[in-house]
């Protein structure tokens, strides 16, 4: 059984998103609310959010990313280019619709998360494709090229340093030494400083 | 006239489990990282935190926040990624710093993680001291006691427990949760202890210096005679390095520093240890298809 709990601004599409689950043997619609922005509201953890986007909450995603980290979140927009929250989504499974989705599309992508699959409206994963550093962390022949600057960074970053004594250590600013942490970091297609550090390592770009 | 049944042992044992957790979860609290997972982070003392490393990708933005629903930002003072220890410094206000265990723990001996992703609810996991793991060896018969061995348990797994305190059954701090807990591992309070002091003192952890950049390539098993398949490539040599010194060359395919095997760039950098500096090490290299042993005084850096 999946518990689904439905947040919605609006009371006609709580109650609509609601309609279309409640008929599902497999899923149990726990409540809707409006924002869910205060955890103490239920202390249930639902398996999968079904959340109708907020375009005026940027950050929505991830405050529910946050207040139910187990959750699988299946989020509907306004407009393809509105998915942009996919860091903050990627860690969970989730799926992507428009908010013109049909009961049938919805019900497929909350099962789909709550098993762990992610899914996407075609619109949404058309951009996802072109979009540069989204899932693609292929890395390119970038790697090779760091700059001669990006590799004292790095050799600084394998210390475990803060980009604010990188750039006292280098004499830079702390804005400079963060740009440059993000350039090798998207060069070696790395999500953290520590993978771009064991990345950089094994291409034989860092000193040890 | 009905009798009052004793407390069970059960019960007893359940109702200090609790305790304990309830007391150790007063000195976890959550890091929001923007764009991530939330974490948990341990008070180590006023103003200063430790979590796990691989936990907090980035640099940027992080806050804590605590069970009164105060935020406040946090910022990184140091990493060591070895120990999978991060340190932050940030307002504690009237948390209390974790209690240290005196000791590693005996093996079977009960131990708890507890954890805190969202600021009021922590998460408790129970578990026994499984083994102690020897992550990144230091040199034969020179091995300190504390030093890169990990505690290893078999609290369940759960995700989100990283950055949260390992405890005893007094509620002392054993270890922070470190490792994906898959493995149930925890980094033990006198290694982060370490870690502290020496970002504390010199801003950084200091590492072993060979000076060679390198890429791992697959070596004939007929050559090594061993089961070891891959060697590090040197694809370049410090000018001026220990491994110049030593009379290591580009193309030199490096197989193992003492006997420790190089199979890859992660098992050089986990044998540059802080006690290896200042130490000779015998390299074992494959130089033109034949065995050549240099022996190299390591630097720090």
């Amino acid at each position: 059984m999946t518990s689904v709990l439905i947040v919605a601004a609006y009371p006609s599409v709580r109650a609509g998103l609601r309609a279309m689950l409640v008929n599902e043997d497999d899923l149990r619609v726990l409540e809707a609310t409006a924002g869910a922005w205060d955890e103490s509201e239920t202390d249930e953890q639902p398996d999968v959010l079904l959340v109708d986007l907020d375009p005026g909450r940027g950050d929505q995603t991830e405050r529910l990313a946050e207040l139910y980290p187990d959750a699988a979140l299946v989020v509907l927009h306004d407009r393809p280019e509105d998915y942009r929250h996919l860091e903050a989504e990627a860690g969970n499974p989730h799926a992507a619709l428009l908010k013109d989705a049909g009961p049938r599309e919805i019900i497929a992508a909350v099962r789909a998360a709550a098993a762990g699959l992610f899914s996407f409206d075609p619109a949404i994963a058309a951009q996802l494709v072109t979009r540069p550093g989204s899932y693609s962390r292929t890395p390119t022949d970038a790697e090779d090229h760091l700059t001669e600057r990006e590799t004292q960074v790095l050799q600084l970053l394998a210390l475990g340093l803060p980009n604010k004594t990188i750039a006292s250590e280098l004499g830079i600013s702390e804005h400079t030494a963060k740009f440059h942490v993000g350039s090798i970091m998207t060069k070696l297609g790395a999500a953290s400083r520590t993978e771009a550090v064991a990345l950089a390592a094994r291409r034989g770009l860092l000193v040890l | 006239m009905e009798v009052q049944p004793q407390p069970s042992l059960m019960s007893q044992l359940s109702a200090d489990i609790a305790r304990v957790v309830e007391r150790a979860a007063a000195s976890v609290v959550a890091l929001h990282l923007p764009g991530h997972p939330r974490t948990s982070a341990v008070v180590w003392a006023p103003g200063m935190l430790i979590a796990a490393d691989h936990a907090v990708p980035h640099d940027e933005n992080i806050t804590l926040q605590l069970p009164d629903g105060s935020h406040h930002p946090a910022s990184v003072t140091g990493r060591d990624p070895l120990a999978d220890v991060l340190v932050l410094a940030a307002t504690t206000g009237p948390i209390p710093p974790a209690t240290p265990a005196p000791a590693l723990p005996r093996i079977g001996e009960v131990v708890l993680a507890v954890a805190r992703r969202t600021p009021r609810r922590p998460r408790a996991a129970f578990g026994v001291a499984g083994t102690l793991l020897r992550v990144a060896p230091a040199r034969q018969g020179r091995a300190s006691e504390a030093t890169l061995q990990f505690i290893a348990s078999t609290v369940t797994l759960q995700p989100g427990l990283a950055g949260g305190l390992l405890v005893d059954a007094h509620g002392h701090m054993l270890g922070l949760v470190t490792r994906p807990l898959r493995h149930g591992v925890a980094t033990p309070t006198a290694l982060v202890a370490q870690v502290v002091e020496q970002l504390r003192t010199h801003g950084r952890v200091k590492r072993a210096y060979l000076g060679i950049t390198s890429r791992p390539v697959t070596v004939p098993d007929y050559i090594t005679s061993t089961t070891q398949r891959s060697g590090l490539l040197v694809v370049g040599v410090a000018p001026d390095s220990p491994a110049a010194q030593a009379g290591a060359i580009v193309g030199d395919i490096l197989l193992a520093l003492d006997d420790q095997p190089l199979g890859d760039t992660d098992s050089l950098r986990r044998s540059l240890t802080q006690e290896q500096v200042g130490r000779s090490v015998r390299l074992r290299v494959l130089r033109g298809g034949l065995p050549v042993e240099l022996d190299a005084l390591l630097g720090e850096r």
